[in-house]
């Protein structure tokens, strides 16, 4: 049922512009694929070449290993939800679902039946004849994932699918999107800028940046071992550090920041990363001296926890969550103060 | 409460103005096709009487009249035909760059007087005109054709030349209803491109498709002077005939086939409006 996607050296130019740059990469059948990226990294344009509405300029789209490239875009096997959802206007809400069904020519009772499966899916049932413009905005979202999961496509594209929504909203849908994907067993590529999403939904993913990817890996694998500064920046890892000394300590690294020895368990690689990244809830502010000197910079309450900035002795900024509870007494902007660093607190960051 | 007060002392002069100009002539129309003219002394008597509306049925003026909306509706639909794959040319295909230099293209013309713009249907269509001299140069007709000029044919052509723009324009407006997403989104379901376009986008734009018609046969139905310049022999159309009556200040019988057609227009703008929603088409400028 499920397909898998071949990117198979994928460029894709617009005049002097590369929007997607010599793109090699595979995404298994039935997996859930994250591309994520900021706006003009390219991702969406990519989305576009596998739903067929748009060419490569150069290179392959296979699906199951067959070329797909100059297929247009009613013949292949997938779907796409839109950002803007482009649901029908002069449709109801079963129109709209059963659309690409009356394409399809299937007769009337497997239509019926099959909007009413699919409305069901998405815990719309009931909604059949309402209109489009009566929906609200969450509404309008499950209708356009019934559209596109009733032609039970072996690939759903999802095109930042959650952007016009409010946050409550978002996280309803996000998790929608994951127990959808369990039941119907289709590949889901999901483009997205929200990192979040990306990380609580995606068997894999991607990061892109001009139109290149670079880093694939599971969300465990990027969160833990991003290859670069851009990466753990995008994965919200903001707090990076050059440490005074790395050295490889058994089946771990001893790092040396400020002058403060630390360990990272795990860590098979032969070559040495460059920087270390400080996770923002893994630091701790005390009292004494064992810990990292810093000085508070900037703090900003933010319901649950103050966000809090702080610099090292050579300048470097850190950004630290320091929940409620754990802010040490008389702590004000200005004044010094000891970093502690909790298990899991450094993520080795290669370049 | 301040702002609705506001708002309507604003558009007083614009009330004001559509009563000056469009009522109070309509109320002298309606008014005087009640009255009477003895084609003894030409003089025209205020009474209240239906002689007019009777004269009507004489001299065949209703076949003029049906005639004349027969025309404007064929013209009406040509116009329409040909206007709405250019529109769509402009709206989904060309670059903001090209759709501008073709509505360029369909209004340049009008910089010119409509009359010298019929005229010039002469000299293409004409025997010695340029359609005549191609076709016989490449052999394909040997004497020149003669119902290009002063035909029925050369009265549509000069039509659909002069109004065709007045069915592009609307036709654009509506469109823009037409995300280019509803297009992938219909591609995306498996539909071809004939399908996208008669369950995607010709629906979607029917308030368009209508007001371009009610634009180009209202002015089609009024239109003298491509069938003066274009037309042959016996092909009156109401505005010469209406101009034929007043010659001879008959001006009940003008006036009361002018009520006729007004209402005859009104009745299809409001049948139009119920069937095709034509006010939906403004809903975006609220």
């Amino acid at each position: 049922m499920a397909n898998s996607i071949g990117i198979d050296q994928v460029s894709r130019r617009f005049g002097e512009v590369v929007a997607v740059d010599n793109l090699q990469l595979e995404i298994k059948a039935g997996e859930f694929f994250t591309l994520l990226g900021s706006s003009g990294s390219g991702k969406s344009t990519l989305l576009k070449m596998i739903a067929g509405f748009d060419q490569p300029t150069n290179g392959c789209i296979l699906f199951d290993g067959a070329d797909v490239t100059r297929m247009p875009a009613n013949r292949r096997p997938c779907n796409t939800v839109f950002q803007d959802l482009a649901l029908f206007p002069h449709m109801s809400v079963a129109q709209n679902v059963g659309y690409g069904l009356r394409v399809r020519r299937l007769a009337k009772s497997v239509q019926i039946e099959k909007v009413r499966d699919a409305l069901q899916l998405v815990d719309l049932d009931g909604y059949q004849d309402r209109d489009i413009m009566a929906l609200s905005g969450g509404q309008r979202q499950r209708v356009a994932l019934a559209r596109s999961l009733v032609m039970e496509p072996g690939i759903l594209l999802l095109d930042e699918p959650l952007t016009g929504l409010d946050e409550r909203l978002r996280q309803q849908m996000r998790d929608e999107f994951g127990r959808l994907h369990k039941k119907t067993a289709a590949t889901f590529v999901l483009v997205t800028h929200n990192q979040d999403e990306a990380m609580s939904l995606s068997d894999r993913m991607a990061i892109m940046h001009h139109g290149r990817l670079v880093q694939v890996g599971t969300p465990d694998e990027i969160l833990h071992r991003p290859t670069n500064e851009f990466v753990a920046r995008f994965v919200g890892l903001e707090s990076i550090v050059v440490p005074d000394r790395v050295e490889k300590r058994g089946a771990g690294l001893e790092v040396i920041i400020n002058g403060r020895r630390t360990e990272i368990p795990g860590f098979h690689g032969e070559v040495l990363p460059e920087k270390i990244a400080i996770r923002s809830d893994r630091m701790t502010l005390e009292a004494g001296e064992h810990g990292i000197p810093a000085t508070l910079v900037e703090q900003h309450f933010r319901g649950r926890y103050y966000e809090c900035t702080l610099a090292m002795r050579d300048d470097t900024r850190l950004t630290a969550e320091i929940s409620v509870d754990a802010m040490p007494e008389g702590m004000d902007t200005g004044k010094t103060t000891s970093l502690g660093l909790q298990a899991g607190a450094l993520v080795p960051v290669m370049t | 409460m301040f702002l609705i007060r506001r708002g309507l002392a604003l558009s007083l002069p614009g009330f004001l103005l559509i009563l000056l100009l469009g009522a109070v002539p309509l109320t002298v129309i309606l008014v005087w096709s009640f009255w009477t003219w003895d084609p003894a002394t030409y003089w025209i008597k205020p009474n209240l009487s239906l002689d007019a509306y009777a004269a009507i049925g004489d001299a065949g003026r209703w076949s003029v009249i049906v005639g004349s909306f027969g025309k404007a509706f064929l013209a009406a639909l040509l116009c329409l035909l040909v206007g709405y794959p250019s529109a769509l040319a402009i709206h989904f295909v060309a670059s903001p760059r090209w759709s501008f230099v073709l509505m360029a293209a369909f209004t340049i013309p009008f910089f010119t007087s409509y009359l010298i713009r019929a005229f010039s249907w002469r000299l293409v269509l004409g025997r010695t005109g340029m359609v005549n001299n191609f076709l016989m140069q490449i052999g394909l007709i040997d004497e020149p054709l003669d119902w290009l000029l002063f035909s029925d044919f050369a009265v549509m052509v000069g039509l659909i030349a002069s109004y065709l723009p007045f069915v592009i324009f609307p036709l654009l407006l509506s469109l823009r209803k037409v995300e280019p997403n509803f297009l992938a989104a219909s591609q995306d379901l498996g539909a071809g491109f004939l399908r996208t376009l008669f369950t995607i986008i010709i629906p979607l734009t029917k308030p368009g498709i209508f007001a371009g018609f009610l634009f180009v046969f209202i002015m089609a139905a009024g239109s003298s002077t491509e069938v003066q310049m274009l037309g042959g022999a016996g092909a009156p159309m109401i505005s010469i005939m209406i101009n034929d009556v007043m010659r001879v200040v008959n001006f009940p019988l003008a006036f009361a086939i002018s009520a006729v057609v007004i209402v005859a227009l009104f009745t299809i703008v409001l049948a139009g409006n119920r069937v095709f929603g034509l006010t939906k088409m403004f809903e975006d400028f609220k």
